[in-house]
């Protein structure tokens, strides 16, 4: 059976990445009992897959794991096993039972959505507002965006989708405390090739409106991930169903 | 959320936070107001060597299950973060709780090898602890230091307020009673330490004093107190069946070097190698059950998720139900996938056989150690292999699938020629041949056989027939290491053969620190204040600090490296009493230097003194 495992990552948990997280998984399923299906060949592995690595030091509400298993197992019972041996930080927040042929979540995740908040006294001098305004009035905003495979030009505005001010703090933001009163919520690309990392966005709808750039931005920022969405923006749990 | 020392920016900001945030699956939280006795124990390297480390699993879990105790751990901080605890003057914390170090009640520190001492140093600096036994006041925690290097804990002897002589499980309990009785009494930080000398495996170096003669050779160890102990015994567990191991071990996040469960199935050997000190410090051999172990491995297996199991020991053909042991576990793991590793086996039929069961399809290399080339060498060392076996071995293991075999050579042993070096080559040469006339051409595959030998250079260690022989020095080392290559390149097979040898000036460090004695605590003082650290790491070795160091103590290395000792001449370390005799060591010396062997402990009781422990092995005869 395949099943999609929907887990949260915040405190301490920031700090693993994601080959000790892959790692990690795998013991804790191993810990769980759950019957993990293995590769074939010369070094069988489990067959766990990713939806999207996430960097260092970003916070989540929504990443994703699919998993087969050889057996037969309820969803809740899934669940409840991988929940009781989570290190601190660590949450399983839905498990769904995917259908036999679905497409892997790394090839249905299309976009992510986000909370970036500022570290204190780290806010950039900039009315962020009317950057925001100006970046939404435009068709297109091509940017050169640099990967290790080299650089290409990519369309930011229409990689994103929605970017709004919120006064306050977000709703399961981020573990480390955060009070300046305001919050982007942002929902971008994250699609392979496309992906928009919420610090490029930043920065680039910055310059836009004169500002910046910023040498430490990613350091400057706290950024938590929300959801994970495939085309038809629908969370990517949705995908499977819930057994009891 | 668990609170954090160091800022969420600097963490985010250095190599591997993980390495300082705790957290681990297993990891121990308790309620600090139900705790009397706060112990911080203290792995002096990097994060993914001291997780590697079974010990300090035992030792972890031995005090967490203690309601009182709360055990938590501390590694050495890597260069980057290092740096900026100076800068920023945050004291070094513990894992668990992020509390500074400096506020336990016991920092104890584990001396797994002589390179870790200016890590010692490190870790009491930025603890913010004084480096000095007697500068430290009665909040400071009490600094106690074992494993391995405790044997001789001499250069060492004044950045520690104790040292335990043995195996933890034994005496730790008694002395966390007395501490708290002291503490209970209003005693004072001394008193302690003079109530603790009498702890059985308990050594306080504060208590004793050393004087030297004109020579630089050691006069006098005597306690200062006519009521302290002269003597201090190695504590040794005598049934391994019934005592505390570690059922739910803690689970890295990070990738450490040794990546599996850990399932200890004896400690001590039998075989009675010259040069090893493991083989002598840790007698008698003894095993534990196969009922034991079953169950801590399923245990562990099952608290700790691992895909991979190694069954540990100094040498784990000796164990006598490996078989059965391994046929339960294939039986039992298969289906999960959970690969056995058997390290330091003797490779001859039944052992391949083994491996060829639990790892069916990768074939990596084989290890064999035969540590000298020519049969008189192995006899000098007491190896207890000869040539055919080495042979025997390796056809076995050809005819089996391997391709890859790597042999541990050792150079500089006593009474070696240059002779007994070229023999180095010559039995790599045969081992590679024997490849060729083993495996028809036609099952090769165009493969060509790799083996790969590689030297170290002898290094004498306290407690072994060799701590009286002297080291060759680093021209010698080299002379013989060049000849050696020169050889190789030489052989019919060289280009099956790849000769590698480890770096002499590391040696000649580890030789001088391994039998050094008080007046080094000054030189691995100097040694840290002029920048050393993480010598072990050949990136961070400054053999210059060191030749300063020794050179501005007044001290030379050669006099511990070089010198062969008399019979009579006291050792720093002669005052602990480890079971096996002085006087069984000379004879083992007498008999090396003659090439004469010795029968291991199951053929025949050589009577070396370990009997009187009462257990294992020396029960069986």
């Amino acid at each position: 059976m395949l099943v999609r495992i929907k887990f949260s990552k915040h405190g301490l948990m920031k700090y693993i990445g994601h080959l000790d997280l892959m790692r990690y998984f795998q013991r804790t399923a191993r810990m769980a009992g759950l019957p993990m299906a293995y590769s074939e060949g010369f070094s069988p592995h489990p067959l766990l897959s990713f939806a999207q690595p996430l960097s260092v030091g970003l916070e989540s509400n929504g990443e994703y794991v699919d998993m087969k298993l050889k057996d037969f197992m309820s969803t809740d019972n899934i669940r409840s096993r991988l929940h009781n041996v989570q290190a601190e930080g660590m949450g399983i927040e839905a498990v769904a039972e995917l259908p036999e042929k679905s497409k892997k979540a790394m090839a249905s995740v299309a976009y992510a959505s986000y909370y970036l908040q500022f570290r204190p006294g780290r806010i950039p001098d900039a009315d962020m507002g009317a950057a925001l305004e100006q970046f939404f009035s435009l068709e297109n905003y091509p940017v050169e965006k640099t990967t290790k495979k080299g650089s290409r030009e990519i369309d930011l505005r229409s990689l994103t989708r929605s970017a709004v001010l919120h006064e306050g703090s977000p709703e399961r933001g981020s573990s480390f405390p955060v009070d300046n009163g305001a919050y982007l919520e942002l929902c971008l690309s994250a699609e392979s090739g496309d992906n928009v990392k919420p610090e490029f966005f930043l920065q680039n709808v910055l310059l836009l409106s004169g500002q910046g750039p910023y040498e430490n931005l990613a350091s400057d920022i706290l950024v938590t991930r929300r959801e994970l969405y495939d085309s038809d923006m629908r969370p990517l749990i949705e995908a499977g169903k819930i057994t009891k | 959320m668990k609170k954090l020392s160091l800022p969420d920016t600097l963490l985010l900001s250095i190599e591997k936070p993980e390495r300082y945030i705790g957290n681990e699956v297993n990891a121990v939280h308790k309620d600090l107001s139900q705790i009397e006795v706060r112990f911080c124990m203290c792995f002096p390297d990097v994060y993914e060597i001291g997780m590697s480390h079974l010990g300090l699993q035992i030792l972890y879990d031995l005090f967490n299950k203690r309601e009182d105790t709360w055990c938590e751990r501390v590694f050495s901080p890597w260069m980057d973060l290092d740096k900026l605890l100076r800068e920023k003057d945050i004291p070094l914390f513990a894992l668990e709780s992020q509390d500074p170090v400096k506020d336990f009640d016991f920092l104890g520190i584990t001396l797994q090898y002589e390179m870790c001492y200016t890590n010692v140093l490190q870790i009491l600096d930025l603890s913010q602890i004084p480096l000095h036994s007697d500068e430290r006041c009665e909040n400071d925690p009490i600094v106690i230091g074992g494993g391995p290097a405790a044997f001789n804990p001499e250069p060492l002897h004044c950045f520690f307020d104790l040292f335990y002589i043995g195996e933890g499980e034994v005496s730790y309990g008694e002395l966390l009673s007395v501490y708290k009785e002291n503490r209970r009494n209003k005693g004072t930080r001394a008193d302690f330490l003079r109530k603790a000398a009498f702890v059985p495996g308990i050594y306080v170096p504060s208590l004793y004093e050393a004087s030297y003669n004109e020579d630089g050779t050691l006069k006098d160890f005597r306690p200062l107190y006519p009521d302290v102990p002269e003597k201090v015994r190695k504590q040794v567990v005598p049934d391994l069946s019934y005592v505390n191991y570690p059922e739910k071990p803690l689970i890295p996040f990070i990738k450490v070097t040794q990546d599996r469960a850990v399932l200890e199935v004896m400690r001590g050997c039998i075989r009675g190698c010259r040069f090893c000190q493991a083989g002598q410090v840790y007698k008698p051999k003894r095993e534990r059950s196969l009922a034991f172990l079953k169950d801590r491995a399923e245990k562990i297996l099952s608290s700790g998720g691992q895909d991979e199991i190694s069954l540990s020991s100094l040498s784990t053909s000796d164990f006598s139900s490996l078989k059965e042991l391994t046929d339960w576990l294939i039986e039992k793991y298969r289906s999960c996938f959970v690969n056995i590793s058997l390290p330091s086996l003797r490779i001859d039929a039944f052992s391949l056989d083994l491996m060829e069961k639990v790892q069916d399809v990768k074939k990596s290399s084989l290890t064999f150690a035969p540590e000298a080339g020519s049969q008189r060498m192995r006899d000098v060392i007491n190896k207890g292999i000869d040539r055919e076996d080495i042979l025997r071995g390796s056809a076995e293991a050809f005819k089996g699938g391997w391709n890859k075999v790597k042999l541990y050579f050792m150079l500089g042993l006593p009474t070696e020629t240059d002779e007994d070096v070229l023999a180095i080559a010559e039995l790599s040469d045969a081992v590679a041949m024997c490849y060729y006339d083993t495996v028809p051409k036609e099952k090769r595959k165009g493969i060509r056989v790799q083996v790969t030998s590689s030297a170290s250079f002898f290094i004498p260690k306290p407690f072994t027939p060799f701590q009286w022989a002297k080291m060759d020095g680093e021209k010698e080392f080299r002379r013989k290491a060049y000849m050696l290559k020169e050889a190789f390149e030489k052989t019919l097979n060289h280009r099956s053969l790849k000769f590698q040898y480890h770096e002499t000036e590391l040696s000649m460090l580890e030789g001088a620190l391994a039998r050094g004695d008080r007046r080094q605590s000054a030189v691995i003082e100097k040694a840290y204040k002029n920048g050393s650290m993480f010598d072990a790491w050949s990136e961070h070795f400054s053999y210059e600090n060191w030749l300063k160091a020794f050179a501005e103590s007044g001290l030379n290395m050669d006099f511990y490296c070089l010198r062969e000792r008399g019979k009579d001449e006291l050792f720093p370390w002669d005052f602990i009493d480890i079971g096996v005799q002085k006087d069984y060591l000379y004879r083992e010396w007498e008999k090396g230097l003659s090439a004469a062997v010795t029968p291991n402990c199951s053929e025949k009781c050589s009577l070396c003194g370990a009997r009187s422990y009462g257990c294992g092995i020396c029960n069986r005869l």
